[in-house]
């Protein structure tokens, strides 16, 4: 077992010295890179969180949701994909391009019945991956969809 | 490999000489300009002939070694330029070309230096360039419509480029999905999008001079006033519609996502620029699908970008970045999709 502190919040204080103390320190290109490594942090952040979530799912002995809502997706059975392809990650790789070129097919244009589960999956994948990057894009992109402004 | 300008300082001022049939031409400040992750700029300040005269300011543009697939080599950028020049779009007033790499170690090309501002977020932090973002907008809609009546017939001096395509819209979602193939990574969002573009398809249309990287960030503005348009290195035959997409696109709204056009205002008065010169009327049809197409094609370019940090062995924080964004793209596309959907189901109902 490691020691205190822990990685989370080894990036947090590494994240607040560069913004705190570097960055006001610095000018021109040299503080735009010290910025994009602040942003470097939050998405490490970021990342951990979403993998340590994952990693709870599978001790667990639930499937993860992604590789269960992609075998939903093209009528396949979660645990068979994830022993085929040897490990949950593999799988979903794996399904996500049988997903990509059953799309490219049309196997799943409107109004079939699996286009509207397909939407809501890309959605949240995407959504999660926008959560994870930028997370300040997402609150901006959900504020001007609401004021009707595209 | 990068421009040594102590190195390059002599054969340029050689080349700049007999280029501009002067006796002699001397260099003074050269600096390398910021900006631009696949050319390189520098400002040469160039004392030609009689000692007397006022100095000229000058860029000069070379590749770099990775560049992105479809950019322009100097020499056929030098050709655009050129041609959009004639036209009487606002340009850099190209000077001399030089496809010789023995010159300066790689091809270049010399444009005279614009003055102005064309950062975005230096744009959108100017009240006095805000106050006045609508008037800039319809200026930038105009130079559009000058650029798009450069047409494929007869335009011998572009055969650089690649042929016009019969079918934008169908090639493009080709070309795309070549790219997708090529790239490990399987990609649903991108492939969803692409599946929807090709069935909304427009029949093909006519095929006007597109920049290829139409935004805020490569137009330069002084003085509240559009200036010129920069960065021709992506220039290829296209959809009139697509220019006008690109400038639109969330992503390059910056700090301003609210203001459609560019992070600069309305997208209506881009509109109204590009009617009052081209006399057409814009399509709203069109606008959204080449909206959706922007999108798609933008979250490709930058999984590109990402391979020639992952895999091109440029080890650039910035492209790394880049890639992040990738989801943003997708996001985007697949909700103006849900939208365009959503104005047909009513149509229909």
């Amino acid at each position: 077992m490691r020691d205190h502190p822990d990685t989370e919040h080894l990036l947090a204080s590494a994240r607040r010295a560069l913004l705190e103390q570097v960055v006001p320190a610095l000018q021109g290109e040299a503080r735009s890179t010290a910025l994009m490594l602040a942003r470097v942090f939050s998405v490490l952040t970021a990342r951990l969180a979403v993998d340590a979530r994952a990693l709870a799912e599978i001790e667990s002995g639930r499937e993860s949701g992604e590789l269960a809502a992609l075998a939903g997706l093209l009528g396949e059975a979660p645990s068979a994909a994830r022993l085929a392809c040897g490990g949950t990650h593999a799988a979903i790789a794996c399904l996500s391009r049988k997903l990509a070129a059953a799309i490219r097919c049309g196997s799943f244009d409107p109004p079939g019945p699996g286009h509207e589960a397909l939407l809501r999956f890309l959605l949240e994948i995407t959504h999660a991956k926008v959560a994870e990057n930028n997370p300040k894009a997402l609150e901006a992109m959900g504020r001007t969809q609401q004021e009707g402004k595209t | 490999m990068e421009l040594e300008p102590e190195r390059a300082r002599a054969p340029l001022e050689r080349f700049l000489a007999k280029a501009l049939g002067a006796d002699a031409c001397r260099i003074g400040e050269m600096t390398r300009l910021a900006g631009g992750t696949v050319q390189d700029n520098w400002f040469v300040e160039l004392q030609a002939g009689a000692s007397g005269a006022p100095p000229r300011r000058l860029v000069l543009r070379t590749g770099r070694v990775v560049g992105v697939n479809d950019s322009l080599p100097a020499e056929h950028e030098y050709a655009v330029l050129c041609a959009a020049a004639r036209t009487g779009v606002r340009v850099p007033q190209p000077v001399a070309v030089c496809g010789d790499p023995e010159v300066i170690g790689q091809p270049f090309f010399v444009m005279s230096f614009v003055d102005g501002e064309s950062r975005p977020w230096k744009l959108q932090q100017t009240p006095e360039v805000m106050a006045v973002g609508d008037a800039i907008l319809e200026e930038i809609g105009a130079e559009l419509a000058r650029l798009q009546t450069i047409t494929p017939d007869g335009r011998d001096e572009l055969g650089c480029l690649k042929p016009p395509p019969r079918d934008v819209a169908r090639e493009a979602i080709a070309d795309i999905r070549a790219y997708l193939d090529r790239h490990d990574h399987p990609h649903p969002a991108i492939e969803y999008a692409l599946r929807w573009l090709e069935r909304h398809a427009p029949a093909p249309g006519p095929v006007v001079l597109c920049h290829g990287d139409f935004r805020l960030g490569n137009v330069m503005i002084a003085d509240g006033k559009l200036t010129s348009i920069l960065d021709w290195e992506l220039t290829r035959w296209g959809d009139p519609y697509e220019s006008m997409a690109w400038f639109c696109m969330r992503f390059f709204r910056f700090a301003r996502p609210d203001l459609v056009a560019g992070g600069l205002g309305s997208r209506a008065a881009l509109l109204r620029g590009w009617q009052a010169v081209s006399g057409r009327v814009p399509d709203p049809a069109a606008i959204r699908y080449w909206d959706i197409m922007a999108n798609t094609r933008w979250a490709t370019i930058s999984l590109q970008q990402v391979g020639r940090q992952v895999f091109g062995g440029e080890n650039s924080l910035e492209l790394a970045l880049v890639g992040l964004a990738t989801g943003e793209m997708e996001l985007e596309a697949l909700s103006l999709i849900a939208q365009a959907d959503a104005r047909s189901g009513l149509a229909q109902a």
